[in-house]
């Protein structure tokens, strides 16, 4: 395989992860935090931003923890523990280094991370590279691609409960509801990309 | 932490857990709804749960004793790893099929928020039996949801119930297929809620 | 002080508790390897047999599924391009040609059955997927299977099974693709006739000097 076409697939699987699988809106993860901090766009976004660096990242070292601890011990079942150590203790690390290091920072994107250890979101993704078997630079892609579809998605939830926030809604709708008639409609309409990478 | 930062953490905080016990359930199980396509394998999906959930009860409840303050979250998630790795390899080993077919759903119930909650709230206080039912009956109500949901994706979706063909949906009606794709269960899920939240407020104003 | 206070007593624990639960998970995890292995094994036979032209009872046992698979499959050798050849009594009956590739949700992973002609079809199956149930899942059943046993046959040049919607007429190198699942027949198309078009090349070559 050339290096053009192995890059073209690159993309491509970065494409799919974050519009025609796009994580929450196709595989259902991360619903919890996307149906609770989707009131304010700001909030939204400063999650949502959080979500794509540790998602990246954890992905990352969770392949390498597979591929160079696990598989070669023969304890494949163990990743279901292993993972969660290792995304939150990434969690916590990166919440140290930016406590210490930008007052703005933490401020925007800080007080988020500890809700990112419990988001199943970041545990499905490593568990979806395990299964279909991707090798780094995909898990990489894959990572960054998830987590910007995770962005995007909350980020334009929040945007229309805003637009909502005055409009009558039948008293049993509210609340948990109306958000998720708000997100079929949306997994409708990111359906429409399905036919984007065909042959790809 | 200043008075902002520790506010804006209680606001969301209080978004997952303050609301009434039907957001609560809906929450915990988002996951779970991508394998609401098909009955037989809502029902397995259920079954884990609910048996991971009493199981894990039980333990937490066993262990409360000896179990160390600061380290109580991270044994109340090894349990649950516990609990969950075991019924992954007893389905990859004697049901290949469905073990296919809840792909990751399975492993992902570890970080199901309703069962770290029910450890938390119950299982940590109280003598292992009673754990053990409450355990049983959270799970058997969230239970109730999702095969709720999954009854009518596959009614209307496929025509079938667990598999079987039913008298009208499969053959005079013209099949949904929005329901068989994840908008579907949004959708599903939404009446759902609606329903029961009705429900509930009509108790309320009985009472 | 309380037991549960002192300052080593929560790392004793943890330590413990990890060990003892560990402990528990390899046993079983050994255990319950074998059977894995077994079953994926197992579906590997079943769908190499439904595919070739041999005649398999559908309710028949995983022993007796190795046992007809043992008796007639042979490995790839070096002329039949990475199809299994398939003997009945002392001649050959067919190849089975396995392909795998992505499909919508993950891989799809089959094999497609092929006369001793080298072009005639004589069946196609399924030994992993994931695509949607009701939908793409559908290849998998009987309905859309049934095609590949009637006779189909892979064309001399260009691709070698095209396929047309649901309710088309077909000619003898054309199947019916599944309304609602164009994404996986599509994907599907593509993954079978690159491995067969491949295959025919192969085998091409390896015939000629004959």
């Amino acid at each position: 395989m050339n290096l053009g076409s192995e890059v073209v697939g690159i993309i491509a699987l970065c494409f799919a992860a974050a519009f025609t699988q796009n994580i929450v809106l196709t595989t259902f993860l991360g619903l919890c935090p996307f149906l609770s901090v989707s009131r304010e766009v700001t909030t939204a976004a400063g999650l949502g931003v959080a979500v794509v660096f540790v998602m990246t990242f954890t992905c990352a070292l969770d392949w390498l923890a597979y591929r160079y601890v696990l598989q070669p011990l023969r304890l494949e079942f163990f990743r279901f523990i292993l993972f969660i150590v290792i995304i939150a203790a990434f969690v916590q690390l990166v919440e140290m280094i930016i406590e210490r290091g930008s007052v703005t920072l933490y401020q925007n994107l800080g007080i988020f991370l500890p809700l990112i250890t419990v988001n199943c979101a970041i545990l499905g993704a490593s568990l979806f590279m395990v299964i279909r078997g991707y090798s780094f630079v995909q898990t990489v892609a894959y990572g960054f691609g998830s987590g910007c579809g995770w962005l995007m998605a909350i980020v334009a939830m929040a945007g229309i409960r805003r637009k909502l926030a005055n409009d009558r809604i039948p008293a049993g709708l509210q609340g948990p509801g109306i958000a998720m008639v708000i997100a079929g409609i949306m997994a409708l309409a990111f359906i429409g990309f399905s036919g984007v990478l065909q042959g790809l | 932490m200043t008075a902002r930062e520790s506010a804006a953490r209680q606001a969301v905080l209080d978004g997952l857990w303050r609301n009434n016990p039907v957001f609560r359930q809906i929450l915990g199980i988002c996951s779970a709804l991508a394998v609401t396509n098909l009955l037989l394998n809502t029902a397995v999906m259920c079954a884990a749960l609910t048996l991971t959930t009493a199981m894990s009860c039980l333990t937490v409840s066993l262990l409360r004793n000896w179990t160390p303050r600061r380290v109580r979250m991270m044994v109340q998630v090894l349990i649950i790893a516990f609990y969950v790795i075991i019924i992954d390899l007893v389905l990859k080993a004697f049901w290949p099929a469905m073990s296919d077919n809840l792909g990751p759903y399975v492993g992902l119930i570890i970080t199901n928020c309703i069962i770290m909650g029910r450890c938390e709230a119950f299982a940590n206080s109280h003598r292992p039996a009673p754990s053990f039912a409450d355990g049983a009956f959270s799970g058997l109500g969230y239970s109730t949801v999702l095969l709720a949901v999954a009854f009518f994706r596959e009614l209307l979706g496929m025509g079938t119930l667990f598999g079987i063909a039913a008298p009208f949906f499969s053959t005079a009606w013209d099949k949904w297929i929005i329901m068989v794709m994840p908008p579907g269960a949004f959708f599903t899920l939404a009446c759902v809620v609606w329903f029961l939240r009705s429900r509930q407020a009509a108790l309320e104003e009985a009472k | 002080m309380k037991l549960r206070d002192r300052t080593w007593y929560p790392v004793a624990y943890m330590f413990v508790v990890t060990a003892a639960f560990s402990v528990v998970l390899v046993g079983f995890s050994r255990v319950t390897r074998e059977r894995v292995e077994a079953n994926r094994l197992l579906a590997f036979e079943r769908a190499v047999l439904q595919a070739s032209s041999l005649s398999v009872a559908p309710d028949a046992s995983g022993p007796e599924l190795h046992a007809l698979y043992a008796r007639s499959v042979r490995d790839p050798d070096a002329g039949s391009a990475g199809a299994y050849r398939v003997i009945e009594n002392g001649s050959l009956r067919g190849y089975v040609l396995p392909f795998e590739g992505r499909g919508f949700w993950d891989v799809i992973k089959g094999v497609i059955g092929l006369a001793p002609d080298r072009r005639t079809i004589t069946g196609i199956s399924f030994y992993a997927q994931r695509e949607t149930p009701g939908l793409g899942a559908e290849i998998v059943k009987p309905r859309f299977r049934a095609q590949f046993t009637g006779g189909k046959r892979m064309a001399e040049e260009g691709e070698p099974l095209v396929f047309k919607l649901e309710n088309e007429p077909t000619g003898p190198t054309e199947v019916n693709a599944i309304t609602g699942a164009s994404q996986t027949c599509a994907r599907l198309e593509r993954i079978v006739n690159d491995r067969l078009a491949e295959w025919r090349e192969a085998m091409d070559k390896a015939e000629s000097p004959e």
